[in-house]
């Protein structure tokens, strides 16, 4: 769960998700759930020209198991909240 | 022929055996009809055709929107085959009638019927027609022979006690034309005539139903039932329920209290998971319905709910007769036509699922993300959240059942957005699958018996592993709860004989320090919880006194349990550690707060940010370098430092702080303290309160002896090294007398500030207060070049007019050691003697 909790947080924020096949969308995060499938909106890609048809996307649903990265805003990361956090699951899977 | 010089060729007298001799011929039997076949495929498979189209209608009804029928005229029209199809219920109930999906009468009809006229219609041709109406009048009727499997009609339209587990309101609305249970339209088979569009579950509708909010309900019940206004059919299947409810007086409306009554009924008849049974099982006949009825209030109230919602309906039904007849241009026509094809296609699948279907669905995907535990289990989430706003952390399944619904795009707040009701909704949805989620089997794995793999659940808590790693077997489990057999199995090979070369290596103490923290984290959850706090284990698991003490009470303490007293202050040579510091403190009483100051002065010497920020070190550092070890330096002033400041000052005692002293003089700490801020400040803290303590309250005189040996011991061990307590080129070499501040390009000087000098001046001036004369003439000779360089320097700032407030700040703090000893420097820079 220690994921799901933490890609709640981060709705509403801007992130980019880089896939599996290279492509990388940067959006607004609107939602997630247990299998961190993502919800973008008001999507931009970075190669346009290589990726058209993305141009014409505004909202888009990617399947968790193709997402590759993830890059995070820094500002909107609690990173000793996130330890904890991780100690907590390391506790809970002994 | 000879294969292998075998011959193949067989003596012709010997006895052939001929293959078709030993086939007994089962084959054929089989290639012809096999007579089980249809009970165990269902028969003919060519009958089934191939219109595997599960929307509410078939294509070829859906393309026949017309427009111009008028609600009422659909109403009216349906009524009468309704009719129809009541006096046919001889033939096979469920077969749709080709009357009603195709050869339907297109009366496209300009005229729209008024109310008296429709119920006139009423009255003559729909008697008897409605599923509604056929159960109110249900004595005028004679009693149909009924197909098997099927229920009589009855007053109530369900005839049987509900099976355990069943729910009326889910399947309320299914009474076909023989006044049984149509099979849920996803079964793919044909339409139930007459009641093809289910009608929403009652909790849902009668929300909009109350006679409070009357104003809102009409279209806001349309809306959640997803049925769209005038062209599409399935409007005209509600309204024989409509039709039937106006031939009979209206129910009469809820008594007020009624409302919480029933709605309690529906939270409580949420349909459990998987307990959704796809076809009515059948059930005994009740010979007397009024009993029947009495006996079960649960019933009653279904009853109820399902009235209310054919009140929902006929207001549906009045709302689009009271539309004024409008003439179509073509071009409206046309356009009208596109937008019937549109919302066509947009409700061809509406309704496939029921309430209950979408309330399953909705609730397994949030029993997935639920957890009875979220302190534990959404940790990050919870606390994230508390600690980012402050006041919306109202109760955690009010905030998931927010969540949910703000992220999920479900709208059951309908048209209308009515968001407390769909929250209220999601609540009980939420706390639904809590209990769900609970009940569900915790092993991951489950082979069942005589199967040859294992059934491995995965959830979106613990995804299915793809690789299970068997774990080590820890065999003294026990023992390793609190932490002390993984530092012994450590340093298990070594005795005492070979400690020296035992050092702490980083693993051990940060494998330590993981311990610590799962201790505070078990604590800060039990005081979350208001359980019994017992910090024991924590305080252990910080090696702060390992003394163990025999029978005979003689200390008993090995060199490795020397070496575990170094593990506390090694903790703080991490940030981790620093930032743990203060949430162990609060764990502690006062003896155990001043143990942990004893071990940090004790060990004060393995702190390695002392000799990261000395001088000597500092100052050779790349710019990049220096900024780190300034962060450093600042967390561990800020979470540390003045904890410490703080304890020493309010909490210990003079015998203590001088006990501190000769620690820091035993342990030869002294030495690693005086380069570097943090050091000179810990002492001067010392020092300082030693001599307020003295000043404020009578010590006594034994006291007082011991503290001027302790003080002599001090001062010999500085002597000679007081001038360390400078950086070397200090009010010399402008790149350390001066602090630049960098701006985003990290090039050009933003701020440029004086070296902050204070913190030596206030540790010489503490010295040579606590101190005697002779101690103060040799403060003053080993420092006198860095006095009158600190004088120059401060001249040197006057000048500039921006700098004059420093130089005042820089002299002040010089005299604050000079006037103790009777000088004082001035502005001119001359040294004289305080008047």
């Amino acid at each position: 769960m220690l994921f799901f909790s933490f890609f709640k947080t981060l709705v509403d924020q801007q992130i980019t998700v880089e896939l599996k096949n290279d492509i990388e969308i940067t959006g607004t995060l609107r939602s997630v759930d247990q299998y961190l499938n993502i919800k973008l909106e008001n999507i931009t890609n970075k190669e346009s020209i290589r990726y058209p048809h993305l141009n014409a996307v505004k909202t888009l649903f990617i399947r968790g198991s193709t997402i590759r990265y993830v890059h995070l805003p820094k500002s909107a990361i609690d990173v000793n909240l996130l330890q904890d956090a991780a100690r907590k699951e390391a506790m809970v899977s002994k | 022929m000879s294969f292998f010089g075998f011959n193949s060729n067989l003596p012709k007298d010997a006895e052939t055996i001929d293959f078709q001799d030993t086939y007994e011929g089962f084959g054929e039997e089989l290639e012809g009809n096999d007579q089980f076949n249809d009970e165990t495929f269902g028969g003919d498979m060519s009958a089934i055709g191939k219109d595997f189209n599960f929307g509410s209608q078939s294509s070829a009804a859906a393309s026949k929107v017309d427009p111009q029928v008028s609600y009422a005229q659909a109403v009216n029209n349906a009524t009468k085959n309704h009719h129809h199809m009541v006096q046919s219920e001889d033939d096979d109930g469920l077969k749709p009638l080709d009357s009603l999906w195709d050869t339907q009468p297109q009366q496209p009809s300009k005229k729209v019927l008024s109310l008296e006229e429709l119920e006139a219609g009423f009255s003559t041709g729909g008697n008897s027609g409605g599923a509604a109406g056929q159960y109110q009048q249900q004595p005028q009727q004679p009693m149909m022979p009924h197909p098997q499997g099927m229920y009589p009609p009855t007053p109530y339209g369900y005839g049987a006690p509900p099976p355990p587990g069943f729910n009326f309101n889910g399947y309320g609305g299914y009474p076909n034309q023989s006044g049984g249970f149509a099979p849920p339209p996803m079964m793919g088979g044909p339409p139930p005539p007459g009641g093809f569009a289910p009608p929403m579950p009652n909790n849902q509708n009668y929300m909009y139903n109350q006679p409070s909010s009357m104003g809102a309900h009409q279209s806001a019940a349309a809306a959640s039932a997803a049925a769209p206004p005038p062209p599409p059919p399935p409007q005209q299947t509600q309204g024989p329920l409509a039709v039937g409810q106006s031939s009979v007086p209206p129910p009469p409306p809820p008594p007020a209290h009624q409302k919480g009554q029933s709605k309690e009924l529906d939270l409580n008849q949420f349909p459990l998971l998987g307990s959704n049974p796809p076809t009515h099982p059948q059930h005994p006949i009740p010979q007397n319905h009024q009993n029947f009825n009495d006996s079960n209030p649960a019933f009653f109230n279904n009853q109820e709910n399902h009235q209310r919602q054919q009140d929902g309906n006929n207001h549906n039904f009045r709302k689009f007769e009271n539309k004024p007849p409008v003439a179509l241009t073509p071009e409206e026509e046309e356009k009208l036509n596109i937008k019937g094809k549109k919302l066509e296609k947009i409700i061809k699948y509406s309704n496939i699922m029921t309430p209950r279907d979408r309330d399953f669905v909705t609730r397994f995907q949030i029993s997935q993300i639920v957890t009875d535990d979220p302190y534990n289990e959404d940790f990050y989430f919870q606390i994230f959240k508390a600690i980012r706003s402050q006041n919306t952390h109202d109760g955690s399944l009010n905030s998931i059942a927010k969540y949910y619904l703000e992220h999920s795009g479900h709208r059951l707040g309908g048209k209308h957005k009515r968001a407390d009701v769909a929250l209220q909704r999601m609540q009980q949805q939420v706390s639904k699958a809590v209990t769900v989620a609970k009940e569900r089997p915790k092993n991951s794995q489950y082979s069942k018996e005589g199967s040859l793999g294992k059934i491995s659940f995965g959830s979106g808590k613990t995804p299915r592993k793809q690789l299970e790693i068997l774990k080590k077997e820890i065999k003294d489990s026990a023992e390793s709860a609190d932490g002390n057999a993984m530092v012994n199995s450590m340093l298990v090979n070594f005795d005492d004989k070979n400690i020296a070369n035992v050092h702490l290596s980083k693993k051990i103490i940060l494998n330590c320090l993981e311990k610590t923290y799962e201790n505070v984290l078990k604590l800060e959850s039990q005081e979350k919880n208001h359980e019994q706090i017992d910090a024991t284990e924590l305080w252990n698991s910080l090696y702060i006194s390992t003394e163990v003490v025999n029978e005979d009470g003689e200390r008993i303490s090995g060199k490795i349990d020397e070496l575990k007293e170094n593990i506390f202050v090694s903790y703080l040579n991490y940030e981790k550690g620093i930032k743990l510091f203060p949430r162990l403190l609060r764990y502690f009483s006062s003896d155990q707060k001043s143990k942990m100051i004893e071990n940090f002065f004790k060990k004060i010497s393995l702190l390695k940010l002392l000799d990261e920020s000395s001088y000597e070190y500092y100052y050779a550092q790349t710019e990049a370098d220096r900024s780190k070890i300034d962060k450093k330096v600042e967390l561990f002033s800020n979470l540390i430092l003045k904890f410490i400041i703080a304890f020493i000052s309010n909490d210990l005692k003079f015998n203590e702080i001088v006990k501190l002293i000769i620690t820091l003089i035993n342990y030869n700490g002294l030495v690693k303290l005086l380069p570097n801020k943090i050091g000179l400040t810990l002492i001067t803290i010392l020092v300082s309160k030693i001599e307020l303590i003295r000043q404020d309250i009578n010590i006594m005189s034994s006291d007082l002896i011991i503290w001027t040996n302790v003080y002599d011991k001090l001062f010999n061990n500085l002597i000679s090294k007081l001038i360390n307590v400078f950086p070397k080129q200090l009010y010399i070499n402008d790149e350390i007398s001066w602090i630049k501040e960098y701006g985003q390009d990290k090039s050009t000087v933003v701020k440029k500030t004086a070296f902050d000098d204070s913190y030596i001046w206030h540790f010489l001036a503490s010295l040579a207060l606590a101190g005697k004369l002779q101690h103060q003439r040799i403060i003053v000779d080993e420092v006198r070049e860095k006095v009158f360089e600190c004088v120059e320097f401060a001249k040197k700032l006057g000048q500039d007019a921006s700098f004059k407030e420093e130089s005042i700040k820089k002299l002040g703090n010089l005299n604050l050691f000079l006037n103790v000893m009777g000088l004082n420097a001035s502005e001119s820079g001359d040294i004289t003697e305080l008047k």
